[in-house]
């Protein structure tokens, strides 16, 4: 029986599949240059939708696991630290010491610099 | 206290890494770096010792046994080998050095962790470990484009092939609700039913992806063409080395992976892996794809091991790897080494290694020894890991893997010769791409020279490895 079912998954996900590369594309042509173009409040677009910028997020990104990850696995910690006491805090102080050493890395590497 | 005798390897390659971190943050030196991280993993290598004396050892997530214990000498190794490489390597690189350091051991602990694993959570954790830091390894020289490329390409599958892996697991506890290798057993029963064997099929495509067996192998010779040597290096030894340990123990010790379905796609997949490795590496002019199809075609071999699954497989598994992986980190050493003067990209053409005998006459002897030895030829060691494989395949009666193997040596022979016969080829106006002139003498020289040794030696006097590996205890759960 869960034979069958896992064969009709199959099916239907290549049917799906085949489905979406039978589908027609587009039904109309693209309009040209002046309908294209993306609506900016009537100026000209002076880049492209895929110009290229400096992702400053990335270091955020990182950052904010640095800072922030932690708080996560801290709620579940409180309700083990009843059980288990010190031992528990001696855990979440190795974590958090070893996080800590990230966030000295990302300081000397110049993160926290407004450039 | 056991607890920490169990899992002291690990605890001292992670606090290696972050000595290191800490190190790059207060100041930037290459030659301590690398110092720190080799003295870290010699510890670790040593704690190994004191790890046997408690062997059998498990808990909920690790089983600490011999085959555990042996992978972690075969991961420590190659993460050394890879340190000392990425020294020479890296030392004419422009731009953050030490990181890669850091990288690399993250990695090593993830491979650590990924060979003692008993329970899902374990290995998927592992293996996340052992790979995210390579998506960065491969991506080292990101300025170049070859380089960007790789990390990315397999940062992107790599992905891909994660999540086959999780969707394995998920039917896998769906049909029995436990997720250690134990409660799998024990949940799946005999053959395990449809969505057992579903997630099992699942399971090895993500596992099968890593070890770029055939239908999953095409990121390999790109990734292996334009990630920096060390890099490369390590993807070709510690990374598989630790995926191959896990797969075994996964054959060994789950039924739904003992189902006839299933080995009959492992016969599949390996037949497919030696001949189709085999076929594309031939017309190959540069040194790392050739090196990539032909791994692609070593784990073909070595799957015949996991396809047997009974008596003598775990043995011959454990010497196939040792000798593949001694064979392996010479030839890629060699090709660091003399990528190592290089500013852009790595010298892996065949055209730059015309005639180096003429040049560096005793590095052309080790990468030589190196590819006598991955075409099996007697007195190296690739011979004594593809007879262990051909007998164990004779035992149990595998004719059509044996007869792949056979004609896949054969092939094999040629491009390996192809490659030996450039190396003694004179020709006037040759290039000047070579390793620097002391290389010898150097860490990364040292290195390479000693697995050399190791090659002829153990393919003369294999019984210590022999010795080892008919002693490994696997915990069964």
């Amino acid at each position: 029986m869960s034979l069958l079912a896992l064969i009709l998954v199959l099916i239907l996900s290549l049917g799906a599949g085949l489905l979406l590369q039978a589908l027609p594309r587009r039904e109309h042509a693209l309009p040209t240059y002046p309908q294209r173009a993306p609506f900016l409040g009537g100026g000209e677009p002076d880049t492209h939708a895929w110009s290229r910028y400096h992702v400053r997020y990335y270091p955020m990104a990182l950052l904010l696991i640095a800072f922030e990850m932690e708080m996560m696995f801290m709620y579940p910690w409180a309700v083990v630290f009843v059980e288990k006491g010190a031992m528990a805090v001696m855990e979440m102080g190795m974590f958090l010491a070893i996080l800590s050493v990230g966030i000295v890395y990302a300081w000397r590497e110049g993160v926290f610099r407004w450039q | 206290m056991t607890y920490l005798i169990a899992l002291l390897p690990l605890i001292l390659v992670c606090a290696t890494a972050v000595a290191v971190m800490l190190g790059i943050a207060w100041q930037r030196h290459h030659a301590s770096t690398v110092l720190t991280a080799v003295v870290g993993l010699n510890l670790a290598l040593l704690s190994l010792v004191a790890v046997h004396q408690v062997a059998p050892f498990e808990t909920l997530l690790v089983a600490v046994d011999g085959l555990a214990i042996f992978g972690a000498v075969l991961v420590l190794v190659s993460t050394l080998a890879c340190a000392t490489l990425a020294h020479a390597y890296l030392e004419h690189y422009r731009g953050p050095r030490e990181e890669f350091y850091l990288l690399l051991l993250c990695a090593a602990a993830g491979g650590l962790v990924l060979v003692s694993s008993r329970h899902m959570a374990t290995l998927f954790f592992g293996l996340e470990l052992l790979s995210m830091p390579l998506y960065g390894m491969l991506a080292y020289a990101f300025h170049e484009r070859r380089s960007l490329e790789a990390g990315i390409k397999y940062l992107v599958l790599s992905a891909a092939a994660t999540a086959f892996l999780l969707f394995g697991m998920a039917l896998a506890y769906a049909q029995t609700g436990r997720l250690d290798l134990a409660g799998l057993t024990a949940g799946l029963g005999e053959g395990g039913g449809a969505w057992g064997l579903a997630g099992a099929g699942l399971i090895l495509v993500g596992l099968g992806f890593k070890l770029s067996l055939v239908p999953f192998h095409l990121w390999t010779p790109d990734v292996y063409e334009g990630g920096p040597g060390p890099a490369a290096t390590f993807l070709a030894s510690a990374s598989k080395v630790a995926v191959v340990i896990v797969l075994l123990r996964l054959v060994i010790e789950s039924p739904a992976f003992a189902h006839v379905g299933v080995h009959q796609i492992l016969a599949v997949l390996a037949f497919a892996s030696m001949l189709i490795g085999n076929l594309l590496a031939l017309t190959q002019a540069n040194l790392k794809r050739l090196l990539g199809y032909s791994s692609i075609a070593h784990f073909g071999y070595l799957l015949v091991a996991l396809v047997v699954a009974e008596g003598l497989a775990v043995e011959t598994a454990a010497v196939y790897l040792v000798m593949y992986v001694v064979t392996t980190l010479g030839a890629f050493g060699v090709v660091t080494l003399v990528s190592s003067r290089d500013i852009s990209g790595d010298a892996a053409a065949l055209h730059h290694y015309r005639g180096l005998f003429w040049r560096r006459p005793y590095l052309t002897a080790v990468l030589t020894v190196a590819l006598l030895s991955l075409a099996g030829i007697p007195f190296t060691a690739g011979f004594i890991g593809k007879f262990y494989i051909v007998a164990l395949g004779v035992e149990a009666g595998r004719w059509w893997l044996v007869g792949g193997l056979i004609v896949g040596s054969a092939i094999g022979l040629y491009y390996y010769l192809r490659v030996m016969v450039t190396l003694y080829l004179v020709e006037p106006g040759m290039q000047r791409h070579d390793a620097p002139h002391d290389w010898g003498t150097r860490a990364g020289g040292v290195v390479v020279l000693g697995l050399a040794a190791l090659v002829v030696l153990l393919g003369v006097y294999p019984t210590p490895i022999i010795e080892w590996a008919a002693a490994l205890g696997v915990a069964h759960g």
